[in-house]
């Protein structure tokens, strides 16, 4: 399993940029990224997140070589609320305000076991004289 | 470190806030929690009681409760914040079912340095009143630490096993038993004696009547100055039986349905205990000859004490717990038992 410094230079040759210009945009000394890509030392979470960005990396991968490589800006829709938005024939604005309404929601606390899939249907049912 | 340490949701978490993800995830972000309250009381010198604390540092992090208690106050809210143009509360109807205890807004239409930003909706109709005290600060907890969740791809509508509410209610056992408020009473209470069910009542009617007794009984466990257990047993399968009971595979030839025995379905230990050999295991068979097994299957009493050794607990691999002498109290409580296990001094 590759190691967060193996991570950090596999991405850096792929971009096609040596240690100096990673220090440059992260804003590191070379002696740091040196030590840390040959995984002589770690690094503070606060650095971590400064080389994910500049690497266009998602902090989840960079740490646990898990989830998805790139980090991306673009809006991604959940595959039951782009099932729903078919059905109902809904507008990209109201799918848009769907998802928007849905990041009101910050917490939800509840006694169950089982992981819970989020109910678009009933979720739009409940808003959408509102849309 | 803990199994939730090297959660990667929680390790993220941590990250994001900024605090060490390497070493004990879960203590840095509890510790980060402490630090923004110490800073809330700074510039508040009065507070004495954990419900000014409360007040205090919600009015600090922006947040409101409102709590329902009949289906009439919930129809109040929701009209209320619809009024406001607010139609994410439109989905509280639906949302607050039985199993759900709180939701947790935040409002989009207002400015940003409103009190009300964030509005935690508790439901208390029925059972769920007695758990309304630590679910106000699990909500609490949320916003203390909503930068870090903000950041994260989270589907932010969470279980019990999700690992960030398992972080929530860790801090909400820490930063809701205020440490310095409730420490003096514990100690003053537990002077002469080890904790047990009685002195639980007591310390909760000091400290917070409006806690449960349940979340009084982790915090005062958590924190004895001797070393001790809080034990949850019932029926219950071994982890492997579950497991295959879940699976939809089909066995090849018929296996009889496995027996659930009496089991440990909760440990929870005193930081006291740590490296004193005092520990039991989650899902370990209760023995036989123990007082905890014992009241299990007599209906005659409701509670019981004694003393016992706790070798006699072994492991499915035949290996025994510690040779040591423990103190056991438990009590019934519906279908499972509550103990408390402690050293015998």
């Amino acid at each position: 399993m590759q190691s967060v410094g193996e991570r950090i230079k596999a991405r850096r040759l792929e971009l096609g940029w040596t240690q100096e210009e990673l220090c440059r945009r992260a804003n590191i000394s070379n002696g740091f990224l040196s030590d840390l890509e040959n995984n002589k030392r770690s690094v503070s979470a606060e650095m971590l997140l400064g080389i994910a960005r500049v690497l266009s990396l998602s902090l989840d991968y960079l740490m646990t070589g898990d989830g998805s490589q790139v980090q991306t800006n673009q809006v991604q829709f959940p595959a039951t609320l782009a099932d729903l938005a078919k059905r109902e024939n809904l507008s990209f604005v109201k799918v848009l305000t769907l998802l928007d309404m849905k990041l009101q929601i910050i917490a939800h606390r509840r006694d169950d076991d089982d992981l819970e899939a989020f109910d678009w249907k009933k979720f739009y049912e409940s808003v959408k004289e509102f849309l | 470190m803990s199994k939730l340490d090297k959660e990667t949701e929680i390790i993220k978490l941590a990250a994001s806030l900024k605090v060490d993800w390497q070493e004990n995830a879960v203590q840095n972000i509890v510790e980060l929690c402490h630090r923004k309250i110490r800073q809330f009381l700074k510039h508040a010198p009065g507070i004495q009681t954990v419900k000014q604390l409360e007040a205090l540092v919600c009015e600090n992090i922006k947040l409101v409760f409102e709590e329902i208690r009949t289906d009439e106050e919930l129809a109040q809210t929701i009209r209320k914040y619809l009024a406001l143009g607010e139609p994410i509360f439109a989905t509280l109807k639906h949302d607050l079912d039985e199993k759900t205890f709180a939701t947790l807004v935040e409002r989009r239409k207002i400015d940003g340095n409103a009190k009300d930003r964030y509005v935690a909706v508790i439901d208390c109709r029925g059972p769920k009143a007695l758990r309304r005290f630590f679910t106000r600060w699990h909500e609490i907890a949320h916003i203390l630490t909503l930068q870090g969740q903000l950041e994260l791809p989270l589907h932010r509508s969470s279980t019990v096993k999700n690992p960030t509410e398992r972080l929530m209610d860790t801090i909400a056992g820490e930063i809701g038993f205020y440490d310095p408020f409730f420490r003096p009473i514990l100690l003053e209470e537990t002077k002469s004696r080890t904790i047990d069910f009685d002195t639980v009542e007591r310390i909760r009617n000091r400290f917070a009547p409006e806690a449960s007794y349940e979340a009084t009984l982790n915090a005062a466990v958590k924190r004895s100055k001797s070393p001790m257990l809080l034990l949850n047993v019932g029926l219950g399968l071994k982890k492997a039986e579950a497991t295959k009971l879940e699976s939809p595979q089909n066995e090849l030839f018929p296996v009889p349905t496995p027996e659930p025995k009496l089991r440990v379905l909760k440990v929870l230990a005193s930081n006291s205990s740590i490296g004193t050999g005092l520990q039991v295991h989650r899902n370990m068979e209760v023995p036989k000859g123990s007082l905890i097994y014992r009241l299990f299957k007599e209906d005659s009493e409701d509670e019981i004490a004694g003393v016992e050794r706790l070798d006699s607990w072994r492991h499915s691999d035949g290996k025994s717990l510690a040779h040591v002498e423990v103190a056991v109290r438990a009590r019934r409580r519906h279908k499972s038992i509550t103990a408390l296990i402690s050293l015998r001094s």
